[in-house]
C-alpha cells in the first residue's frame, strides 16, 4: 500500500496539479460569436471554401437551435457572445522541426509530463499537443508515415488530405446532430486527425493532449478516426485547464469510423478543472463522441476516466452497423465538491450479431450529482444481438446524488439485454476489515475505490492507468471522514 | 398543440356543465384549464414518449361522440363474486350506491371538492369529468370485508368517457384489500380515465389487487397515488392481459417511517395490446423498504413500456429499494421499451435495480423434450413459471385462480 499512501501524501497539500497557467503572447479573435468569427477563423486556417460554407451552414443552423435543457445538471446560462471562440500562441503555428518551437511551449508541455522530444522519448507514444485553439506539435509523424498512417493536426489534414476530410468529416456526427455538435462544427479550431491504411496495425499508441491556457476562451476541438479495413489502432486524450474563477466551455466533438475487421480503442483521462471547492470556476465539458462500427466485425471501445470538469455532459457512443460488430464502454466518473457529471453512452444496434458491453461505475463524493445516461437500441434487423450493462455507484457523504437513468428498447424476439445496477456506500465492515489489517482509513477507502473501478481501470493503456489511479486519489481526497 | 382535441373537451365540459353541483364548479372550471393549458400528453412529453396517448386517442376515439345515457341492459349481480364482502358498482365511470351491496357503513358517494389536487392531465381531466366520487374511510383498529369494486362499461348505443374517482383513507391499524375488475359491452369505443387515492395511515395495510382484461376497443389511463404514514404498508398487483391501451401511473409517497410497499405486475399480451406501466415511489423517510417485480411475456405486434423510478431523498437512510423488469419477447413485431431509474441523494443505502428481455431458455426446453413432454407443452410450462412468481402476494386464494386460469388458457391456447 506505499504507492497509494504516496499518491495521497503526495497531493495532500494541492487542489488541482494542473491549475498554473503561462503567458504566451496570443493571436485572438475578438470576443462574441457570428459569421464574421466563422469566416475569421477559416481564413486564419487557409481553409478551402468547402469547409466554410460548410462552417456557415453549421451556424446558421445552430443559430436556430435552442440549448437542450433534459440534462440532470444545472448551470447558469452561458453567454455565447462573451466567449473568445480562436486563441492561437503566436509563436506557435507552423513548425518544421521541434527545435524551432517556442522553448515556453515545450516547457509547458514538460509541466504536464508530456515529453514533445521525440529522442528522450522512452515510451512510444505519439503526441499531438493542442494549445487552445492551435495544434502546436505533433510528434513521430515520421515514423508513423512510414506505414501509411496519417497523424497530424486537423488543419494540417485539411490542407493535405482534403479527399480524406470531404468525406469522412461529419460522416458519424453531423453538423445538425445536437447543439453543440453544431456549435463546434461553425467554429471549431483545431484537433487531431489520424488515418490508418488497410491492414496496418498501429505500432504505438497515438494521443492527443488538449491544455486550454487563455482566459475567457472556448475550445472546440475536433477529432478524427479512420480506420480502414483490418486496422487497429488506440488512441489516447488528456486534457486540462489552468484554475481560473470564471467558468470555461469545452465542446469537442470526437468521431470515429471502423471499416470491416477494424478495432479502434480510445481511452479518455479527463482531468479538466473542475472548480474550487465551493464550485467556482471550472471547465463546462459538453462532449459529442460517436463511432460507427461501418464495416463486419468491427470493433470500438471507449474508456473513459472522468475526473474533473464542473459540468460533464457526454455520451460516448457506438452506431453498430456491420454485421458481429461489438461496442464497447467502459466508464469511472468521480465527481467531488460541487461537480455534476451527466455521461453514459447509446449503443445503437442495428446490424445482426452485434454486441456491446457497458460498464459504468460512478463515485459521487462532496455535494456532487452524477448521473448515468443510457440508451441500448435493439433494431429489429438486429437479429440476435446482445448486450449487458452494469452501472454501480458508490456515495461517499450524505450530501451526493447518484441517479440512472437508463433506456432500453428492444424490438426483435432473438436478442437478448441484461441491465443491472446498484448504489450504496462504503460498508463500514468493509473499512473495519481493512483498519483490522493495519490499513489506515484513508488508504482503506482509496484501496475500496480502486476496487471498485478496477473493471474500467483494466481496459486503460499502461501508460495511462497509473496516471488514472493516481487521479481517482486524488479527486477523492479528503472526502472520507 | 393539438387544438381539434382540446376543442372537443371543452365543449363536453360546457354540455355537461349544468349537470355539475354548484359546490364543486369552480374546482371543475380550474381542472378543465389545467388540461386546456398543459394538452394531453404526445410523443414530446418524456413520460409519454412511448405512449403518445393524444395520438392513441385522437386516432381512436371522438370526444364529440360521447353518449352520456346511464342505463343499460346489463344485470350487475350476475358478475358479483359470490363471496361474503362489499360489491360496489360502477357504470361508465359512475358510482352507482343503489346497485352495489355495503355491508359496513363505510363508504358514500360524495362529490369532488377542492382536496383533491391535480399534478397531471389525467388527474385534472378526472376531476373535471368525474360524475361522482367514492369514498371509502375505514376506522381504527377496524377490519372489513374485503371490496369488490366492478367497473362496467356499456358502449353500445355510443362512445364512452368513464371517469371513476376513488378516495381511499385507511386509518390506523386497519387492513384494506381490494380488487377490482372490469366488465364491457358493445363496440363502440371506450376511454377510462381512472383516478384512486390511497391515504394508508400508520400500521395500516392495503391490498389493491387489479386485473385488467379489456376488449382492443378500451383505452384506459389510470393514475393511481398513494400516500404511506410510519409503519404502514401498501400492495399493489396488476395483471394486464389485453386492451388498446393500459396505462398504469402508479406513485407511492413514503412519507413515514419504517414504510413497506410491494409492487407486483404481469402483463401477457399478444394482438396490437399496448401496455405502459409507470411506477413511481419516493421515500422521503428512513428505514422504509420497496420491492418491486414486472413480468411480461409479448407476442404478435404487442408493445410493453416499463419505467420505474425510485426516488431515495437526502433523510432516507437506510432506505432498501429493489426493482426488477423482467421480459420475454416471442415475436419480431413485438418491442419492449423499459427505462428502471434510480435517483438517489442519501448514502446509507441498498437500492438496485435490473431488467432483462430475452427469450425461452433454449437449455430448459431441451431438459423438458428430452423426458419427452412435447414442444408446446415444453413451451407453456416454462412461461407459467415464469408468470407465476408474480401471483405470490394476492390475497384471494379465488383470485389468483382466476388469473391462474387466464394465463394458462392465454399459453396453451
Amino acid at each position: 500500500m506505499s504507492t497509494d499512501d504516496q499518491v495521497l501524501e503526495e497531493f495532500t497539500s494541492k487542489e488541482y496539479e494542473h491549475g498554473w497557467s503561462v503567458d504566451f503572447e496570443a493571436d485572438e479573435a475578438p470576443m462574441g460569436l457570428n459569421e464574421d468569427i466563422v469566416k475569421f477563423i477559416s481564413h486564419k486556417k487557409n481553409e478551402p471554401e468547402w469547409l466554410l460554407a460548410w462552417r456557415l451552414k453549421s451556424f446558421r443552423y445552430w443559430a436556430q437551435l435552442e440549448e437542450p435543457k433534459w440534462g440532470n445538471v444545472h448551470y447558469p446560462k452561458i453567454d455565447y457572445q462573451a466567449l473568445k471562440y480562436y486563441s492561437a500562441p503566436k509563436k506557435g503555428g507552423k513548425v518544421k522541426s521541434l527545435d524551432e518551437l517556442d522553448p515556453e511551449m515545450i516547457k509547458t508541455f514538460e509541466r504536464l509530463g508530456i515529453s514533445l522530444n521525440e529522442q528522450k522519448r522512452l515510451s512510444g507514444i505519439a503526441v499531438d499537443a493542442v494549445i487552445d485553439s492551435v495544434s502546436v506539435a505533433t510528434t513521430f509523424k515520421e515514423t508513423l508515415g512510414k506505414l501509411g498512417i496519417i497523424f497530424c493536426s486537423f488543419s494540417e489534414a485539411v490542407l493535405e488530405h482534403p479527399e480524406l476530410i470531404k468525406k469522412y468529416l461529419g460522416s458519424v456526427v453531423p453538423a445538425a446532430d445536437n447543439y453543440y455538435a453544431a456549435l463546434n462544427s461553425a467554429v471549431f479550431s483545431d484537433g487531431s486527425f489520424c488515418y490508418i491504411p488497410r491492414g496496418v496495425r498501429c505500432p504505438m499508441e497515438l494521443s492527443t493532449y488538449f491544455r486550454i491556457n487563455a482566459a475567457n476562451t472556448g475550445q472546440f476541438e475536433r477529432t478524427l478516426i479512420v480506420a480502414e479495413d483490418d486496422s487497429y489502432v488506440s488512441y489516447l486524450e488528456g486534457c486540462t485547464a489552468p484554475m481560473r474563477d470564471e467558468n470555461q466551455l469545452h465542446a469537442a466533438v470526437v468521431e470515429i469510423y471502423a471499416a470491416k475487421n477494424a478495432e479502434v480503442k480510445y481511452s479518455t483521462v479527463q482531468n479538466w478543472y473542475p472548480g474550487n471547492k465551493e464550485g467556482v470556476g471550472g471547465i463546462y465539458n459538453f462532449v459529442t463522441k460517436r463511432g460507427i462500427c461501418a464495416g463486419d466485425h468491427a470493433k470500438i471501445s471507449w474508456t473513459q476516466v472522468e475526473t474533473g470538469s464542473a459540468v460533464t455532459w457526454k455520451y460516448p457512443s457506438c452506431i453498430l452497423k456491420g454485421d458481429y460488430s461489438i461496442g464497447e464502454f467502459y466508464s469511472v466518473a468521480v465527481t467531488n465538491n460541487y461537480q455534476q457529471a451527466d455521461t453514459g453512452t447509446k449503443m445503437i444496434h442495428l446490424g445482426k450479431h452485434t454486441k456491446s458491453r457497458i460498464v459504468s461505475k460512478g463515485i459521487s463524493a462532496g455535494k456532487s450529482q452524477n448521473s448515468y445516461r443510457g440508451h441500448v437500441n435493439i433494431s429489429k434487423r438486429a437479429t440476435h444481438s446482445r448486450n449487458f450493462s452494469q452501472c454501480d455507484s458508490l456515495l461517499m457523504g450524505n450530501q451526493c446524488g447518484a441517479h440512472t437513468f437508463p433506456y432500453i428498447d428492444v424490438e426483435n424476439s432473438s436478442s437478448q439485454i441484461e441491465h443491472e445496477a446498484t448504489t450504496s456506500k462504503i460498508g463500514e465492515d468493509q473499512i473495519f476489515y481493512c483498519k483490522q489489517r493495519g490499513l489506515d482509513e484513508e488508504s482503506s477507502v482509496a484501496l475500496i475505490v480502486n476496487g471498485f473501478a478496477k473493471e474500467v481501470m483494466n481496459n486503460l493503456p499502461m501508460e495511462f492507468a497509473v496516471e488514472a489511479q493516481k487521479l481517482l486519489a486524488l479527486t477523492l481526497e479528503g472526502s472520507v471522514g | 398543440m393539438d387544438i381539434s382535441v382540446i376543442n372537443s373537451i371543452q365543449e363536453q365540459f360546457n354540455k355537461n356543465e349544468a349537470t355539475y353541483l354548484a359546490a364543486s364548479l369552480t374546482h371543475r372550471k380550474s381542472a378543465l384549464d389545467f388540461v386546456l393549458l398543459h394538452d394531453l400528453p404526445d410523443r414530446k412529453d418524456e413520460e409519454y414518449k412511448y405512449t403518445p396517448v393524444n395520438r392513441i386517442l385522437k386516432k381512436n376515439f371522438d370526444f364529440e361522440k360521447i353518449v352520456t345515457s346511464n342505463s343499460t341492459h346489463l344485470n350487475f349481480k350476475d358478475h358479483f363474486y359470490k363471496l361474503k364482502g362489499n360489491h360496489l358498482v360502477f357504470l361508465n365511470g359512475t358510482y352507482l350506491p343503489a346497485q352495489s351491496i355495503i355491508l359496513n357503513d363505510i363508504c358514500c358517494q360524495t362529490e369532488v371538492d377542492s382536496k383533491q389536487t391535480f399534478k397531471d392531465v389525467f388527474d385534472a381531466l378526472n376531476v373535471a369529468f368525474c360524475k361522482n366520487s367514492l369514498k371509502i374511510e375505514v376506522n381504527e383498529h377496524y377490519r372489513p370485508q374485503p371490496f369488490f369494486i366492478y367497473y362496467f362499461y356499456d358502449s353500445e348505443q355510443g362512445q364512452v368517457f368513464g371517469n371513476p374517482n376513488i378516495q381511499i383513507t385507511a386509518h390506523s391499524n386497519t387492513r384494506i384489500q381490494i380488487l377490482e375488475k372490469t366488465i364491457s359491452t358493445g363496440t363502440h369505443p371506450v376511454f377510462i380515465n381512472k383516478k384512486v387515492g390511497v391515504h394508508v395511515k400508520a400500521n395500516a395495510q392495503v391490498n389493491i389487487t387489479k386485473i385488467q382484461n379489456y376488449k382492443k376497443h378500451i383505452f384506459q389511463v389510470y393514475n393511481l397515488e398513494v400516500n404511506q404514514d410510519a409503519q404502514s404498508t401498501f400492495n399493489s398487483n396488476v395483471y394486464s392481459f389485453a386492451g388498446g391501451l393500459i396505462r398504469n401511473n402508479l406513485s407511492i409517497n413514503q412519507l413515514g417511517e419504517h414504510c413497506e410497499s410491494h409492487m407486483h405486475g404481469l402483463y401477457l399480451i399478444t394482438g396490437h395490446s399496448h401496455v405502459d406501466n409507470h411506477t413511481s415511489v419516493n421515500h422521503t423517510q428512513p428505514n422504509s423498504y420497496s420491492n418491486e417485480l414486472y413480468k411480461g411475456i409479448l407476442d404478435e405486434n404487442a408493445r410493453a413500456v416499463f419505467n420505474g423510478k425510485i426516488f431515495v431523498r437526502p433523510e432516507a437512510q437506510k432506505t432498501n429499494a429493489f426493482q426488477s423488469n423482467q421480459n420475454i419477447n416471442l415475436s419480431d413485431s413485438a418491442s419492449i421499451h423499459t427505462k428502471p431509474q434510480l435517483e438517489i441523494w442519501a448514502d446509507d443505502v441498498k437500492c438496485s435495480h435490473g431488467c432483462t428481455v430475452g427469450q425461452m431458455d433454449e437449455e430448459a426446453l431441451f431438459y423438458l423434450r428430452a423426458r419427452g413432454i412435447g414442444k408446446n407443452q415444453a413451451k407453456a410450462l416454462i412461461l407459467i413459471a415464469f408468470s407465476e412468481q408474480s401471483l405470490e402476494y394476492i390475497p384471494f386464494e379465488f383470485v389468483k385462480e382466476e388469473i391462474d386460469t387466464l394465463i394458462r388458457k392465454r399459453l396453451i391456447g
